[in-house]
């Protein structure tokens, strides 16, 4: 048994740190004050090679895998919860779709060119109507010729504003459900009837922009079709299943963060005549972060390792997720607490975090959602169907 | 044993004359630096170094220096501690550049075969010293700050400082002894400030030699075109090594005296949360839980008042001085120097 | 044009702590970065690439570690790695260093600028530019901030204390650079996969293959024993009048003249 990450990953690691203490570090503060979204960091980013981390060398990734793309992202998120999101929804969700399912003719078209960073992309399936029950979207394809027209409307579209292809589901058959009805598309921003509405204004991750997205009978050629037409759920779904991971190790990094800033705090804050580090109920509290952190470590890692080694790994995914996220907003919660005073101030980045965490419970399935994942997953050895 | 070591022991302090010919390596060597017309101060700490090695060990003590317009810098050299000053006045040595005065040094070193030579850190120490050494297999320890004689095998041990003087670690040599024939020559480029400055003694008897130096015997590879304007990358504030800082307490009317300061001193501006808060620098120029760690060396707080949430950010700081007008601020407990004063008053004068 | 860098191997300064009180050196992280002036070198050898074509050859020597620092050379884009892989230690001494790179240096073929830190944080290592540069009679620019190349001739920008002054030397010529005199660039995901999964991405060899009488590693100094800086006395006030303070705040600036 090896728990040892392979050299590169550390060089990736390093290098990503080294990026945003020097790129990414000094618009921060400005990201979550004034809802600024820094593309000229994400463009150096791409330079970086970011955006293509977990994508094969053919397509103009890294061919870093899951494990290239968790360290990725636990760095990022240490660091900033927004710029990871940006990040993450590009590649994880944005572009992975392509990846899982698309034609060898879209890969080419966009995959090669997303891993580059040379385009941004999004993920579109929440509608007002339709959250966690993926299967009551609205929104329609219907087919004439060689094309399909859209119309509806999508929310809370994770770089709704900044993506310049959008892979949004929809239904061609509205009567078949999910489960044939569904079909996914690439939408291409500047096509006619496509537009972004207004922009959300979020408790957290001001430096990640959301918003809706409009779909007015947007002309889609049939190339742009990802998969195959009624099985675009099940694209949704897979991709949601390797992003969840991906959250998990943003957590990890949010609260491995907290955890440094509070062992800090804890050492150098004085009161009743010592450092708090002497106060049990600290002890407490940084024992539980720090036990919790190198758990969510271990079980985030493991998946990504499983999904490099092609196992089967939904369950787990949904762990990362459910696990990760909690461990974070617990992680952050404790941190602000121990800071006293200085942990609600907008000037500590603790305070920015914990913001930021929050979400984490909600986005890309429920933390409810990815508990019936699990349970389902557990109860189909027993021979127990759940329909969510 | 050698005759010169052999006579000093016996406490014959005669008149030296450079021999005939030299068969052993033997005295030491302080090579001078001048600046601004004047021996630095690190060439008068050596020569005082010098003088107490040469007693314990038994030596006499030459000094070399190169230059132009060198006036009566040799007779300051014997008056410091050297028993001979060997002085190589030149106007084609004006300039520090390297080719000639490491010929010059070259020629010195091929006929006096010297046992330890000390330079002053600098172009001397850092450029000069590592060819010489290499040229005729010397040993060379730059970044000296301690020196020590080991009189068992009659040599110099020294301590160099790594990681920019966070600790020391020490050199011997292996083969031994250094004063002797079969020897090599101990060079040790050292830091100013590491020893103590000796008082000058103006009735020290000593010889001062000329150095003939024939310009044409080296061409000059490198060539000084000129000078030209030239902007340093900013360095992020993480790793400066000169800080200035600002605290409430300094008070709105100083913060430009305090800026000036900061450019002329060639310092990074930072500060505490406070002076975020009134505008007077950048939030990504805050030091502390809400900023950023920083490890000058040198950190100069002004009005600021030290609250935890600052002081853990510059705990790495390596000298701290601390300007505020409340004696029970807390900077006070971080700081090396703490001066209770109005940082206005102080600044005006500065 | 042929640049060669060389380069060394530190222990991370910010993982460990130096406690002068207790005498001691507490590593809390052990890991090895590429010396930071080191790393000014690789930058400025790549920004000449850029400019005038040719390659970058990474030189390291040190214990098998070594190749991970040239490994992170070549993902910021270096073409080459050598690493002289020396377990013996014997390398600590300035003189063997120089000997064995420039060794390294001539068996690297031919080369027209050798660029180099000019110091190195864990020990007195800022000898080795001019060693070695006398090693392979080439003039030496040291401590520049920059450096170009145009036909023949190395050009490059040097602070000096009335400012800053351009100097020039025929190639071949060695020149070395301190720490922070450029933003060094990233290296990018792809780059750091491929060089760490290419196994023979950095070729190896030990001190033998260039020097095999072993003559020229035999070290002629022994480092040993650390000695610390006193320990600092927070809390010296400074009295006296405000002429006083100001007059030695003045000195330990040097902000005079």
């Amino acid at each position: 048994m090896d728990f040892s990450l392979p050299p590169e990953y550390h060089a990736l690691r390093r290098m990503v740190r080294d990026f945003c203490e020097r790129e990414l570090r000094p618009v921060i503060r400005q990201m979550d004050h004034e809802e600024y979204t820094p593309m000229d960091i994400v463009s150096k980013a791409a330079a970086a090679g970011f955006m293509g981390v977990p994508f094969p060398k053919k397509y103009g990734g890294a061919g870093a895998g899951e494990i290239g793309y968790c360290v990725l992202m636990q760095e990022l998120a240490r660091w900033d919860a927004s710029f990871s999101t940006i990040i993450g929804a590009h590649v994880g969700i944005g572009a992975m779709p392509i990846y899982i399912d698309g034609s060898e003719e879209l890969k080419e078209k966009y995959l090669t060119r997303l891993a580059k960073g040379e385009l941004l992309a999004a993920f579109a399936l929440t509608e007002a109507g339709a959250g966690s029950d993926a299967a009551g979207i609205r929104m329609s394809a219907v087919r004439e010729g060689d094309s399909y027209f859209l119309d509806g409307s999508k929310m809370w579209i994770t770089n709704g504003p900044i993506a310049d292809i959008i892979v949004v589901l929809a239904n061609t058959d509205a009567t078949l459900g999910p489960r044939g009805g569904q079909t996914c598309f690439v939408v291409e921003k500047e096509w006619d009837g496509f537009s972004v509405g207004a922009a959300e204004h979020k408790m957290g991750l001001h430096g990640s922009p959301t918003s809706v997205l409009n779909f007015d009978g947007v002309r889609v050629p049939q190339e742009n079709v990802l998969g195959q037409v009624g099985l675009g759920f099940v694209t949704f779904m897979r991709t949601l299943d390797l992003g969840r991971i991906t959250i998990g190790a943003a957590g990890l990094g949010g609260a491995e963060r907290a955890l440094e800033w509070s062992l800090r705090w804890a050492r150098a804050r004085q009161q009743f005549g010592q450092a708090i580090a002497h106060n049990q109920s600290v002890h407490f509290m940084l024992a539980d972060m720090a036990t919790e952190t190198e758990a969510l470590r271990s079980l985030v890692y493991r998946t990504a390792w499983m999904v490099d080694n092609h196992m089967p790994f939904t369950k787990e995914a949904g762990m990362c997720k459910l696990f990760g996220s909690e461990v974070s907003s617990r992680c952050c919660d404790r941190a602000v607490q121990i800071h006293g005073a200085l942990g609600i101030s907008r000037d500590f980045p603790g305070e920015r975090a914990y913001r930021d965490a929050r979400i984490s419970e909600i986005f890309e399935g429920t933390n409810e959602i990815q508990r019936i994942v699990i349970a389902s997953e557990l109860l189909q050895q027993e021979g127990v169907r759940i329909r969510p | 044993m050698d005759l010169d070591h052999l006579m000093m022991m016996l406490g014959d302090t005669g008149e030296v004359t450079a021999p005939d010919t030299v068969q052993s390596y033997r005295d030491i060597w302080v090579i001078g630096q001048v600046a601004n017309g004047d021996l630095t101060a690190c060439t008068a700490q050596l020569l005082g170094k010098a003088r107490e090695l040469a007693s314990d060990l038994g030596a006499y003590v030459r000094a070399g220096l190169f230059g132009h317009d060198l006036g009566d810098l040799g007779k300051q050299l014997i008056a410091l501690g050297a028993d001979v000053a060997h002085v190589a006045d030149c106007p084609d040595l004006a300039d520090l550049s390297l080719e000639l005065p490491l010929h010059v040094l070259g020629t010195l070193l091929e006929e006096f075969k010297p046992a330890v030579i000390l330079m002053p850190s600098g172009v001397i120490g850092d450029q000069l010293a590592p060819r010489l050494a290499q040229r005729f297999n010397a040993t060379l320890t730059t970044q000296v700050v301690a020196l020590r004689p080991d009189l068992s095998s009659r040599a110099v041990m020294a301590d160099y400082a790594v990681y920019n003087g966070e600790f020391y670690e020490s050199r011997s040599i292996l083969a031994g002894p250094t004063f002797g024939p079969d020897s090599a020559t101990q060079m040790f480029s050292v830091l100013p400030g590491a020893f103590r400055t000796p008082d000058p003694d103006r009735y020290r008897t000593g010889t001062v030699e000329p150095v003939a130096v024939d310009p044409s015997a080296v061409t000059g590879r490198v060539g000084v075109v000129g000078p030209t304007p030239y902007q340093r990358p900013l360095v992020a504030i993480s790793r400066a090594q000169r800080i200035v800082a600002l605290g409430f307490d300094l008070g709105e009317e100083n913060v430009s005296a305090a800026r000036a300061l900061a450019e002329r001193w060639g310092a990074h501006l930072a500060g505490d949360r406070t002076a975020a808060s009134a505008g007077w620098i950048d939030y990504n120029q805050v030091v502390g839980v809400t900023g950023y760690d920083v490890a000058p060396d040198v950190y100069l707080a002004l009005g600021v008042r030290g609250n935890t949430e600052h002081n853990v950010g510059m705990e790495r700081a390596r000298f701290v001085i601390a300007i505020h007008p409340d004696p029970n601020a807390s900077i006070f407990e971080v700081a090396d120097w703490c001066i209770v004063a109005e940082p206005g008053q102080i600044l005006a004068r500065l | 044009m042929r640049i060669i860098v060389l380069i060394n191997q530190i222990l991370d300064p910010s993982g460990m702590t130096v406690n002068r009180r207790a005498q001691q050196v507490f590593v809390n992280r052990r890991e090895y970065i590429l010396n930071p002036a080191d790393l000014s070198a690789v930058e400025a050898a790549l920004q000449v690439r850029d400019a005038a074509g040719g390659d970058v050859t990474i030189v390291g020597l040190g214990p098998e570690r070594v190749v991970e620092s040239i490994r992170q050379a070549l993902s910021m884009g270096a073409d080459q790695g050598l690493a002289i892989i020396d377990e013996s230690g014997a390398a600590a001494d300035p003189a063997v260093r120089a000997r064995l790179l420039a060794a390294a240096v001539r068996k690297a073929g031919p080369f027209d600028l050798v660029l180099t830190g000019d110091r190195v944080l864990d020990s007195d290592g800022g000898q080795i530019g001019p060693r070695v540069a006398e090693l392979l009679d080439l003039p030496q620019l040291i401590s520049v901030e920059t450096v170009a190349c145009q036909e023949n001739r190395a050009e490059a920008i040097r602070s000096t204390e009335t400012g800053y002054q351009r100097v020039e030397a025929p190639l071949p010529v060695l020149a070395t650079l301190p720490p922070d005199a450029n933003r060094p660039r990233f290296g990018t995901a792809q780059r750091i996969v491929n060089v760490y999964r290419d196994q023979s991405a950095v070729k190896c060899l030990s001190p033998a293959d260039l020097d095999p009488t072993g003559e020229a590693s035999s070290p002629q100094t022994r480092s040993g024993g650390r000695g610390y800086p006193t320990p600092r006395e927070p809390g010296t006030r400074l009295e006296g009048t405000v002429e006083e303070i100001t007059g030695r705040l003045v000195t330990a600036l040097g902000l005079g003249a």
